[in-house]
């Protein structure tokens, strides 16, 4: 239509959710990745987790602490937000997200007090509890995205799994760097050998096998998003566009694939980097500043283009 | 819905049967009251949005028919709403778009005014976790604004880009279809500043009105029907270019100025400039709008 047509915007255009919030859905995925391998100790009993399933259980309730906090200095009139409390409207995923936002790091703290006093039937309770809500505190973010249906980039059933994913990806990462840096500016620390006892070399290796698997997965969602949109209709084709060859392209392409992606993955196959704490820190680093990448571009770019 | 149940079960509790323990009892009782008002208050086909509309019961249902042909985009529709309410700088509540298409001598240039279209099936409406966004019986969606928090959810549900956030109310506004005009029997704004008279607004549900009669007899057209939002403004005269050109990237829009520029004979620089102080003068209206609310809320006056 290029040539046929020209329009004039005599509107000017904004762009309304974003740093804030794609920061808040980085924190999330955090710490529901984090919660959910440390119950892959504690609750599926993989015994040799159980040193990374503590540094998980800590950090899963602290960033969830944090990241309300995003949303609400994200407000127009943040002291309002305690109208979230006791006016509800249950056909909007962000109410759904008052509710889990209030239970989820409640049974963070409760799951990691049991961790505390090493009561082991009431950790395999509050962590199977858990595993539902730490899905669905960081699903609920997917929906709040594809539920706002003008916006094609957003409106794909792909989005709520393509956001989990990412948030395993960027929560393995983490707990990799977190363990790294426990072993080797903190290993003298009485303090904090107290509550996290050591962690065995061949556990961050494993954690980085773990770390490899979830990025093919996240790879394959992310290749099915963008291969439907350059299918679809006309407004899915030009958010490709704006992915592949608009001014997205280097934060998607090279930050989110080639760097946060690719690059690790291909990394952490070959048998004897693999094997080596430093280059797996760096690659999870990478892998980190990726996904903060990916975070950024799925708010930001589906609200690029005006919709009229 | 769920406290009078319970009060009920609590009075009842003195006649508990012997089987049960007291405590057993209040439990079942309590769980009971909590699972009827659950149901109650959340009933599943409503909160899927899957209730059938009963539309005989209403008697009142407003609407607007935009006839394009008689549009001149003179854009006195924007500028008449944005005195009516006080609409702040750098924002609108309703705005013409301009649709060039061909070249001399087949060229032709079209105006598609936007508003709010006031769906019968608001995404808005949905989407707003503090039920702030609501329809009225008579269909004229609206925001409380001392509900909304401004989470500015419902500006990015809106397929068609309608609400934005008021800097000085602090949270969403949009289109009301003038409803403190429409209370009174009047017309919105909008309506009354057309000089072409391309706006058209009243009953759909009357057949008397003229917007009834010209939905029931000419081909009129909604603006993305695909999103199932079954808008009330209704567009005589819409053709395949405007809607074609809301898929246009603005970003492109400096391109589509300079092919045409150079064809008129004016310079890059001319052309350039332009477009960014077009630009630059909606920034910086925005950046004033702030800045003159921060000064109010530091100072207490202009």
């Amino acid at each position: 239509m290029d040539e046929l047509a020209r329009v004039f915007y005599n509107a000017p255009h904004e762009i309304y959710l974003e740093k804030n919030i794609a920061f808040y859905f980085y924190l999330t995925g955090v710490s529901a990745a984090s919660f959910i391998i440390s119950t892959l100790a504690y609750v599926f009993g993989v015994e040799r987790f159980k040193a990374v399933g503590r540094i998980g259980a800590v950090v899963a309730p602290l960033v969830l602490t944090v990241a309300p906090i995003f949303l609400i200095i994200d407000l127009l009139q943040p002291m309002r937000f305690v109208h979230l409390f006791y006016m509800f409207n249950f056909r909007s995923p962000v109410t759904w997200g008052t509710i889990l936002l209030t239970l989820y790091p409640i049974n963070c703290l409760v799951y990691l007090f049991f961790i505390y006093k090493d009561n082991k039937a009431k950790i395999k309770t509050f962590g199977s509890i858990g595993i539902p809500l730490a899905i669905a505190v960081h699903g609920y973010t997917g929906f709040i995205l594809a539920l706002a249906k003008g916006i094609a980039l957003w409106n794909t059933p792909l989005m709520p799994v393509y956001f989990l994913i990412s948030a395993m990806v960027s929560g393995t990462a983490l707990l990799i760097i977190l363990t790294v840096i426990k072993e080797k500016v903190f290993a003298n620390n009485a303090l904090v050998n107290r509550f996290f006892p050591k962690v065995e070399t061949e556990v961050i290796w494993e954690l980085g096998k773990l770390l490899a698997i979830f990025i093919a997965i996240d790879l394959f969602v992310a290749f099915s998003d963008v291969m439907l949109l350059f299918y679809s209709t006309p407004e899915n084709q030009i958010a490709a566009n704006l992915l592949l060859a608009g001014p997205f392209k280097n934060m998607f392409l090279i930050m989110e694939v080639a760097l946060g992606m690719v690059l690790p993955f291909i990394v952490l196959l070959v048998p004897r980097l693999n094997r080596n704490t430093a280059v797996l820190t760096v690659m999870s680093v990478l892998v980190l500043i990726g996904i903060w990448g990916m975070r950024y571009v799925t708010v930001v770019a589906g609200q690029y283009v005006p919709l009229m | 819905m769920e406290e009078p149940k319970e009060c009920r079960r609590s009075a009842m509790a003195p006649e508990a049967p012997k089987g049960l323990s007291r405590k057993e009892f209040l439990k079942a009782a309590g769980l009971t009251a909590l699972g009827l008002g659950f149901v109650t208050l959340t009933n599943p086909a409503k909160l899927l949005g899957l209730t059938a509309k009963i539309s005989g019961s209403k008697k009142v249902r407003y609407g607007m028919v935009i006839d394009l042909k008689k549009c001149i985009g003179c854009n006195s529709c924007m500028i008449a709403c944005k005195q009516e309410n006080n609409v702040p700088l750098g924002f609108n509540r309703t705005w013409v778009k301009d649709v060039e298409r061909g070249s001399y001598p087949a060229a032709n240039r079209g105006f598609i005014p936007i508003l709010c279209n006031h769906c019968e099936n608001p995404i808005c409406n949905r989407n707003c976790p503090v039920q702030a966004t609501y329809q009225r019986p008579d269909g004229i969606v609206l925001v409380d604004y001392d509900r909304c928090i401004g989470c500015k959810y419902c500006m990015v549900s809106c397929p068609y880009n309608i609400r934005f956030p008021n800097p000085y109310r602090r949270t969403a506004d949009k289109c009301t279809f003038c409803v403190h005009r429409v209370d009174r029997g009047q017309k919105p704004v909008c309506v009354e500043s057309c000089v072409g008279k391309a706006r058209i607004f009243g009953n759909i549900l009357n057949p008397e009105s003229e917007v009834a009669k010209i939905i029931a007899s000419q081909p009129v057209h909604v603006l993305k029907p695909e999103q199932n939002t079954e808008p009330h403004v209704f567009y005589l005269h819409l053709d395949y270019f405007m809607l074609e050109a809301n898929k246009t990237d603005p970003k492109y829009m400096k391109h589509y100025r300079r092919n045409v520029g150079k064809e008129m004979g004016l310079t890059d620089a001319q052309l350039s400039e332009t477009y960014d102080i077009l630009k630059d003068k909606c920034e910086s209206d925005r950046a004033y709008n702030y800045k003159l609310k921060d000064n109010i809320n530091k100072t207490g006056s202009l």
